[in-house]
C-alpha cells in the first residue's frame, strides 16, 4: 500500500521534473535564437557600415580628388631640376588628374566618319 | 441552517449546565432560576447571529465581487492587464537602396541612434542638462529650459542621429536609467556626394522621400515598419517577446537608376568647369540614350549635398533638368523643318529665298545674324536662318505647326520618374497668330524644359520614333545588394510613338545636324575622328521690367549626339544666363562643354549594351498625325 502510494508519487514528481527541465531548455533555446537574431543585426549593420565606407571611398569624385591632391615626387632627384621632366610631368598630371578616363576603351574609328 | 440549529442545541445544553451551577451555588428557586437563566442567555445567543450574518454577509460580497469581477468586468480587467505587462515597439524598416546602372551605390541607409529623454524621470534637470549638452555640441541652458518646460512628459528628443562616440560617452556618464533611452532609426547616406543629388533627392529626418527618386519611389524605397510584442513583470523587465503576435518589418526595395555613375560624375565635373568659366545663374546637363530613352547623366547647377544640408541656397533645391522652361531657340528648328517634309509641304532639295537677312512678316520684321540669299533647307539649319525657318513656318501653317509642337511632345510632361516636372509653357492654338508664324519654327513663343528638348531630338536620332525617357532601369542585371530586399522596383510602361519617317530622320541627323557641327555654328564641339551631330540655341530671355525681350540676358544650349550614323547617346547642356564676359552663344559656350561630355559618354555607352526598345517592351502607339 505505502510501496505504491510512495511510487505513484516519485512518477508524479518524475513527470513534473521532465517537464520542468524540458521547459527549461525550450527557454533556453528560444534564448539562444533571440541572441542571434540580435548578433545577425549587430552583423548587418556592420556590412552596412563597411559597405558604406567602402561605397565612399572608391567614389569616382574622391578618387578624383586624391589622385589630384597627391604629391608627385620625383623618382630620381636629379630630374627634378631638369625642366623638361617637370614639364612632362605637368602634363601627366593634367592628364591624371581625371582617373575616370581609365575606364575608357580603346578608341575604334571604324565605322565612324 | 442545520448547521445554525445544531449550534444552537448545544448552545442550550451549555446554558442549562450553567444554570444548575448557579442553581448549586445561590440556591435560587426555579422562578429566580428562569429569569436569570434568561437574562444571561439573550446577549450570547444575539452576539453569535450578529457574527454568523456578519461572516455569511462578508462571504456573500466576496462572492458576489467575484462574480461580477469575472463576468460583468472581465474584459476591463484584462484590458488592464494587458496595458500593464504587455507592450509593443516599433521595429522601423530599413528604406531601399538606389543604384546606378551598374551596381554603385548613390544612396543607401545606416543604422544610428537616437537620445530621448524622460522628463518625469529627471530629478535634477540641470545636472542632466549639464551634462548632456557638451557630449551633445547643445547648449546647457536651452537643453535645460527645453527639460523644464516638458516635466510632465514621458518623451522628449534631445537629439536625433547621433554618431556612436556620443552613444558611447553618454552611456559612461551614467544618468539615471529610467531618464533617458535611445532608439534605433535609420539614416540616410550619400557615398557619392553631391554627385547626382537632384536625381537622388533626399529624405528628411523622418524618412519621407523629398525631391527626385528619392520622392517619387518613397513608396517603395520606405518599407513598412514592423512591431515587435512583449511580455514584463511588474519590475519592467522584458520576460518574453512574443513572436506568434509581433510582425517582422518589410525592408524598402532597391531602385536601380539609369544613372552611369561615371559618366555622372563626368557631367558634373563639366558643369562644374562650365560654372567656374562663364558665372551663369545656373546650368544643367543631360545624358541620354536615345533607342531606349534612358538618361545616362542628369546634372543641374547650383547644387546641393544631401550628406550636409546646412545652409544651402535656395535655388539649389531645383532641377533645371525639369523644372526650369525657356525658350528653346535654334534648337527647335529642326523638328519643325522634318514636319514640314513629312506633311509634303517642304522638300529636301527646296531653296529658301531668305531675303538678305531681313523679312517683314505682318507688322512684324525679322533678321538674320547674317545676311543670306537664297539657302537649301540643309543650309538653313546649318547657318540656323531665322528668316529660312519663318518661310518654312509659312507654308506649314498655324494648325500643322501646333500639330508638329505637340507631336514632339512640348506642352506636356514628359512622364520620367521624377516629381516637380514641368510641361512647359504652349499657348493653345487659338492664341496663335501671324506672329506665330515667324516665332515658332525659330524656337520663340514657346518655352519647353531641357529634358522634353533631349526627349524630341532623341526622336530624331532614333528614327523619328518618341521614346519616354526613364531613370529607373528595365533589367534586373544589377548586381545583389546585401543590404536590401531583392526585389527591384520596375519601371513605368513605356510608350513610343512614331512621328517621323525614319529616313527623314536620319536625313536630318546625318546631313543638316551633322553640317552644324562640321561648318556650321557647332564647330567648337567638332572632335577628330568622331562623328557628331548637332544644333545649338541661343534664346534671348525676357525681361521683366519691360516685358520685351533683353539684349543682355540669354539662354543658351546645344543638343549633339554621336555617331550621326546611328547615335548612340545624346548631350544637352543648357546655361541660363551666362555672365562672365565673351560672347555668349550657344556653339560658343555650351557646345565646347556638351563635346567633352559626350566624347566621355560615347566611351561608357560601348562599355555597356543598352538592349533596343522593342515593341514587346513599349507598344507603339500611332502616329500624332
Amino acid at each position: 500500500m505505502y510501496f505504491r502510494f510512495a511510487a505513484g508519487l516519485m512518477l508524479v514528481v518524475l513527470v513534473s521534473m521532465a517537464g520542468v527541465w524540458l521547459e527549461k531548455q525550450t527557454l533556453e533555446m528560444r534564448r539562444t535564437v533571440t541572441v542571434q537574431y540580435y548578433q545577425t543585426d549587430v552583423l548587418f549593420d556592420l556590412l552596412v557600415r563597411l559597405r558604406l565606407e567602402t561605397q565612399q571611398l572608391t567614389a569616382p569624385s574622391n578618387m578624383a580628388m586624391k589622385e589630384k591632391s597627391k604629391p608627385r615626387l620625383p623618382s630620381n632627384p636629379r630630374d627634378a631640376d631638369r625642366g623638361e621632366t617637370r614639364e612632362a610631368d605637368s602634363q601627366e598630371s593634367s592628364i591624371r588628374r581625371l582617373p575616370l578616363l581609365r575606364f575608357q576603351l580603346p578608341f575604334n574609328p571604324e565605322g565612324i566618319d | 441552517m442545520d448547521d445554525v440549529q445544531s449550534e444552537d442545541i448545544e448552545q442550550d445544553d451549555e446554558t442549562s449546565v450553567d444554570t444548575e451551577a448557579l442553581d448549586k451555588v445561590f440556591h435560587k428557586s426555579d422562578e429566580t432560576s428562569e429569569i436569570v437563566v434568561r437574562k444571561t442567555q439573550s446577549p450570547h445567543v444575539w452576539r453569535f447571529g450578529l457574527v454568523s450574518v456578519g461572516v455569511f454577509a462578508g462571504w456573500a460580497v466576496l462572492i458576489a465581487r467575484l462574480i461580477q469581477l469575472q463576468s460583468t468586468q472581465q474584459q476591463l480587467m484584462n484590458d488592464r492587464v494587458t496595458r500593464q505587462s504587455i507592450f509593443s515597439e516599433v521595429i522601423p524598416a530599413r528604406p531601399g537602396e538606389i543604384l546606378d546602372r551598374n551596381g554603385q551605390v548613390l544612396a543607401m541607409t545606416i543604422p544610428c541612434d537616437s537620445l530621448y529623454a524622460v522628463p518625469d524621470e529627471i530629478e535634477d534637470a540641470w545636472d542632466f542638462a549639464w551634462k548632456i549638452g557638451p557630449v551633445l555640441n547643445l547648449n546647457s541652458d536651452e537643453l535645460y529650459q527645453r527639460i523644464v518646460a516638458n516635466t510632465d512628459k514621458r518623451f522628449l528628443w534631445i537629439q536625433r542621429r547621433i554618431n556612436e562616440h556620443q552613444v558611447a560617452t553618454i552611456r559612461g556618464l551614467h544618468l539615471p536609467k529610467t531618464a533617458w533611452g535611445l532608439r534605433r532609426e535609420y539614416q540616410r547616406q550619400y557615398p557619392q556626394g553631391s554627385v547626382a543629388s537632384h536625381v537622388l533627392g533626399i529624405r528628411n529626418i523622418d524618412n519621407v522621400g523629398q525631391g527626385g527618386l528619392e520622392q517619387s519611389r518613397h513608396d517603395v524605397i520606405r518599407g513598412a515598419d514592423g512591431n515587435r510584442v512583449m511580455t514584463r513583470d511588474a519590475r519592467g523587465i522584458v520576460m518574453e517577446v512574443a513572436a506568434e503576435r509581433s510582425q517582422a518589418p518589410r525592408h524598402g526595395k532597391t531602385v536601380i537608376s539609369t544613372l552611369d555613375l561615371l559618366t555622372q560624375v563626368e557631367t558634373e565635373r563639366q558643369l562644374d568647369l562650365l560654372m567656374e568659366q562663364w558665372k551663369p545663374v545656373g546650368a544643367c546637363a543631360i545624358v541620354m540614350e536615345p533607342r531606349s530613352g534612358e538618361i545616362l547623366a542628369m546634372a543641374s547647377r547650383p547644387s546641393f549635398d544631401p550628406n550636409h544640408l546646412i545652409a544651402v541656397p535656395e535655388a539649389a533645391w531645383k532641377n533645371l533638368a525639369v523644372s526650369a522652361v525657356f525658350e528653346p531657340g535654334s534648337t527647335f528648328k529642326p523638328f519643325i523643318v522634318g514636319w514640314a517634309i513629312q506633311t509634303g509641304s517642304l522638300k529636301k532639295e527646296e531653296m529658301i529665298d531668305c531675303s538678305f537677312g531681313v523679312y517683314r512678316m505682318g507688322p512684324r520684321v525679322l533678321h538674320d545674324h547674317h545676311s543670306y540669299g537664297a539657302l537649301s533647307v540643309e543650309d538653313v539649319l546649318v547657318k540656323s536662318s531665322n528668316i529660312g525657318m519663318a518661310k518654312i513656318g509659312e507654308k506649314l501653317g498655324i494648325e500643322s505647326l501646333y500639330e508638329a509642337t505637340r507631336a514632339f511632345g512640348f506642352g506636356r510632361r514628359t512622364g520620367v520618374e521624377l516629381p516637380g516636372e514641368l510641361s512647359g509653357l504652349l499657348h493653345p492654338v487659338d492664341q496663335w497668330n501671324v506672329y506665330s508664324l515667324g516665332s515658332i519654327p525659330m524656337g520663340q513663343e514657346l518655352a519647353v524644359t531641357p529634358l522634353q528638348l533631349i526627349t524630341a531630338h532623341a526622336a530624331l536620332a532614333n528614327g523619328g520614333r518618341l521614346v519616354r525617357p526613364h531613370l529607373l532601369k528595365r533589367t534586373n542585371i544589377a548586381s545583389e545588394t546585401p543590404t536590401a530586399d531583392s526585389q527591384f522596383v520596375a519601371p513605368g510602361a513605356d510608350v513610343q510613338s512614331e512621328l517621323l519617317d525614319s529616313e527623314i530622320a536620319k536625313w536630318l541627323v546625318r546631313e543638316p545636324m551633322k553640317q552644324v557641327v562640321e561648318r556650321g555654328t557647332g564647330k567648337s564641339a567638332r572632335i577628330p575622328g568622331m562623328s557628331i551631330f548637332g544644333k545649338t540655341g541661343t534664346a534671348q530671355k525676357l525681361d521683366l521690367l519691360t516685358g520685351t525681350y533683353s539684349d543682355k540676358a540669354w539662354v543658351v544650349s546645344f543638343v549633339c549626339g554621336t555617331p550621326a550614323e546611328d547615335p548612340d547617346v545624346l548631350v544637352l547642356v543648357m546655361i541660363d544666363e551666362p555672365r562672365a564676359p565673351g560672347i555668349h552663344f550657344g556653339g560658343t559656350v555650351a557646345a565646347p562643354t556638351a563635346s567633352k561630355i559626350l566624347q566621355f559618354a560615347e566611351t561608357r555607352v560601348r562599355s555597356f549594351a543598352i538592349p533596343r526598345l522593342t515593341e514587346h517592351d513599349a507598344p507603339i502607339m500611332p502616329s500624332m498625325q
